[in-house]
């Protein structure tokens, strides 16, 4: 395969990650500030951004590119949006954790809630602003590839079109350049956390994206008129006939593909932690945990929907498989948290690794692996909306379907019923983390 | 110039009032020290002039006009004649050394100045930090990150972010906890001849009886929310 062959796309998928990263922080910065300031309805367009980030990414893609039309455009409309939700909210946290002195020593000199915020908290917090500035960076490059799958360009795209055109080794090039790019922006990201600065790195980079993908705003008038054509959203009998069994196929999706995830992942975060394993047998299983957790779920249900069919099984082990690699990681961790002592009381009976491990390691954090495994179910009931979309069933592929067969009016209802789903999995999510805390 | 009558202020869920009516005058141009022990409501008597506590009774006036907590731009507009110097912790540490002296200008600054004024100063801006940097011994310190200064250098650097700001009233949380008794008699020298050259009314909490009588006009003693003994008034 030709190198320029592959640069397109890898460009594309960078420019289109760079290109949304900045315009959801040129909207988000602002909107924080506000938020900040406690000015007149700060607390409503809080709110407003947590609902707005609700909408999984793809399903904002799949929208965009019937608004904006195929292309990198669509994909940093989508991005855009998810991301201007996300980082509004994270930006109003981070300003909020600011110590209140500080700021009351500025308040007292007579200044408004705004001048405090910029003068006061935006210095404060500029460390942990730019490094969330790169982790979201970070984030919308996976985002990107998934936007990519449909239709939105970049590797995403090409990965999609070597499927349909049978082509498994260019997939497989096209998987490796994948990983190797999230391996870079991860590295990028621990560089940031060293040398914040190191985050306006992105900005040339997004301003390169948003020349290179043709700002939406030319395409303004289109965009508002498809959208009006798509108001109001309709279901017919059949479609409605079949919701229940499309919502039951994506909780079966999500439960299935994290019960898988975590039946590996304590087995490999066990090998993985430094403790049980030999060292080098524990590196390798932490390298295989990066792979896992480096391709996106909906890139692993690409290629699964071809070895295994179409249907949710498909879709449950896509999930498994990803979920795996960031549950493994998580659980070593948990594991190489736990109380020394308690471990060298069990070596100390003579006990093997896989004793201390069985009996220690795992009764002694079963607390945060419990935490993080209910978390990763409650993400997965988001992603399970979203990998139906390559035929592994549930509303994600009813939404998909509807945007292939042009009906408008039903695409959009399903972008109304994901959202709500999506908002009662987070709030019953909350409801069960109250219960759990202390 | 400050008038407190009959304040009452009570911290929801507490069981003592922290400020059990208060009357207090302070002539325009006093030094006013309020010596008390750790938690007898001298920090919460400076907040409530300042408008940072609202009193269950009673109100405070500064010059003729009353603190209004619900008024918020009546409020700033109060403020922004009241210098405030808290113990050194209060600073915006990323800062540059003149920025955080300049903060004391923010009441009068818009957003967008404020915002300019992060990203660049102007050289009549660095001028002035310069200047009133200089009457407070650190001139050269301009530049410095202020989250590498030492504790009295902090304190001076308020000092100074107090005089940018021009006021009528400085109000000085214990401006010397954690200082060395030298170090703590240079600062107090300097505030209180701040505070005569630019005929301001101070108000300053301590823990130090001695330095108390030295350095100022008159001294109140809060105990448990209440005035305590007080020495007479001196004629100012």
């Amino acid at each position: 395969m030709n190198v320029l062959n592959l640069a397109i796309p890898v460009w594309q998928t960078l420019a289109m990650a760079g290109a949304g990263t900045l315009i959801a922080v040129a909207l988000g910065a602002p909107l924080a500030a506000y938020i900040a300031a406690r000015a007149p309805g700060a607390r409503a367009i809080y709110l407003a951004l947590g609902a707005l980030r609700a909408i999984p990414d793809l399903t904002l893609a799949i929208f965009a590119v019937v608004v904006v039309g195929i292309g990198p455009a669509a994909g940093v409309t989508a991005l855009a949006v998810f991301y201007t939700a996300m980082v509004g909210k994270m930006f109003a946290e981070l300003l909020g954790t600011v110590s209140r002195p500080v700021l009351e020593s500025l308040e007292a000199t007579g200044a408004s809630k705004f001048s405090v915020v910029l003068f006061g908290a935006l210095p404060s917090a500029s460390t942990d602003l730019l490094t969330f500035g790169a982790y979201a960076f970070e984030c919308a490059i996976r985002a990107s590839v998934v936007v990519g799958a449909v239709g939105a360009g970049g590797i995403g795209t090409e990965i999609v079109g070597s499927i349909n055109a049978l082509d498994y080794r260019r997939v497989a090039v096209l998987i490796a350049v994948l990983v190797g790019i999230v391996w870079v922006v991860d590295w990028f990201g621990a560089q940031v956390r060293r040398q914040p600065l190191l985050a306006l790195a992105i900005v040339p980079l997004g301003v390169a994206g948003l020349i290179g993908s043709k700002p939406v705003v030319f395409a303004a008038a289109h965009a508002v008129k498809t959208f009006a054509a798509m108001w109001p959203p309709v279901l017919d009998a059949r479609a409605l006939a079949a919701l229940p069994v499309a919502i039951f196929e994506t909780l079966e999706i999500a439960v299935v593909g994290t019960g898988l995830a975590a039946l590996f992942a304590i087995q490999l975060g066990l090998i993985a932690a430094r403790r049980f394993a030999p060292a080098p047998v524990a590196y390798a299983v932490r390298r295989v945990l990066d792979v896992l957790r480096s391709v996106p779920e909906v890139v692993v249900g690409l290629i699964l929907v071809v070895a295994v069919g179409i249907g949710p099984l498909a879709g449950a082990l896509a999930l498994g498989i990803h979920s795996a690699g960031v549950l493994g990681k998580l659980f070593a961790e948990s594991v190489e948290n736990v109380p020394v002592a308690a471990l060298d009381a069990l070596a100390a009976t003579g006990a093997g690794s896989v004793a201390i491990a069985t009996y220690g390691g795992v009764p002694l954090a079963l607390g945060p692996i419990v935490e993080h495994t209910l978390f990763r179910l409650e993400w997965n009931l988001r992603t399970a909306t979203v990998v139906g979309m390559i035929g592994a069933g549930g509303i994600g592929q009813a939404l998909f379907n509807s945007q292939q067969t042009f009906h408008y009016h039903e695409m959009l209802a399903y972008v109304l019923i994901t959202w709500g789903f999506v908002l009662s999995a987070e709030a019953l999510g909350k409801r069960f983390a109250s219960t759990l805390a202390p | 110039m400050i008038s407190v009558e009959r304040l009452v202020v009570r911290f929801p869920g507490a069981a003592r009032a922290a400020l059990n009516g208060i009357d207090l005058d302070v002539l325009p141009g006093e030094r006013l020290a309020i010596l008390g022990a750790s938690g007898s409501g001298k920090t919460t008597l400076l907040r409530a002039i300042a408008g940072f506590v609202t009193p269950v009774s009673g109100r405070i006036l500064v010059d003729g006009r009353v603190i209004d907590t619900h008024d918020a731009k009546a409020l700033r507009a109060q403020r922004r004649r009241i210098g405030m110097i808290a113990q050194s912790h209060d600073m915006v540490e990323r800062l540059s050394v003149e920025r955080n002296v300049l903060a004391g200008k923010l009441g009068a600054w818009s957003a967008w100045h404020a915002l300019r004024a992060l990203v660049h100063l102007t050289p009549g801006e660095r001028a002035e930090a310069k200047a009133i940097l200089e009457r407070v011994g650190i001139g050269d310190f301009g530049r410095r990150r202020t989250g590498s200064l030492s504790g009295g250098e902090r304190q001076r650097v308020a000092i100074a972010r107090a005089l940018a700001q021009n006021p009528r009233v400085v109000l000085a949380d214990e401006p010397i906890a954690s200082l060395d008794e030298d170090y703590a008699r240079r600062i107090l020298e300097l505030l209180c001849r701040a505070a005569e050259e630019e005929r301001v009314t101070l108000v300053c909490t301590l823990h130090q009886p001695a330095l108390a009588h030295e350095f100022f006009h008159r001294v109140v003693r809060l105990d448990r929310g209440s005035i305590g003994e007080s020495s007479p008034p001196l004629h100012v």
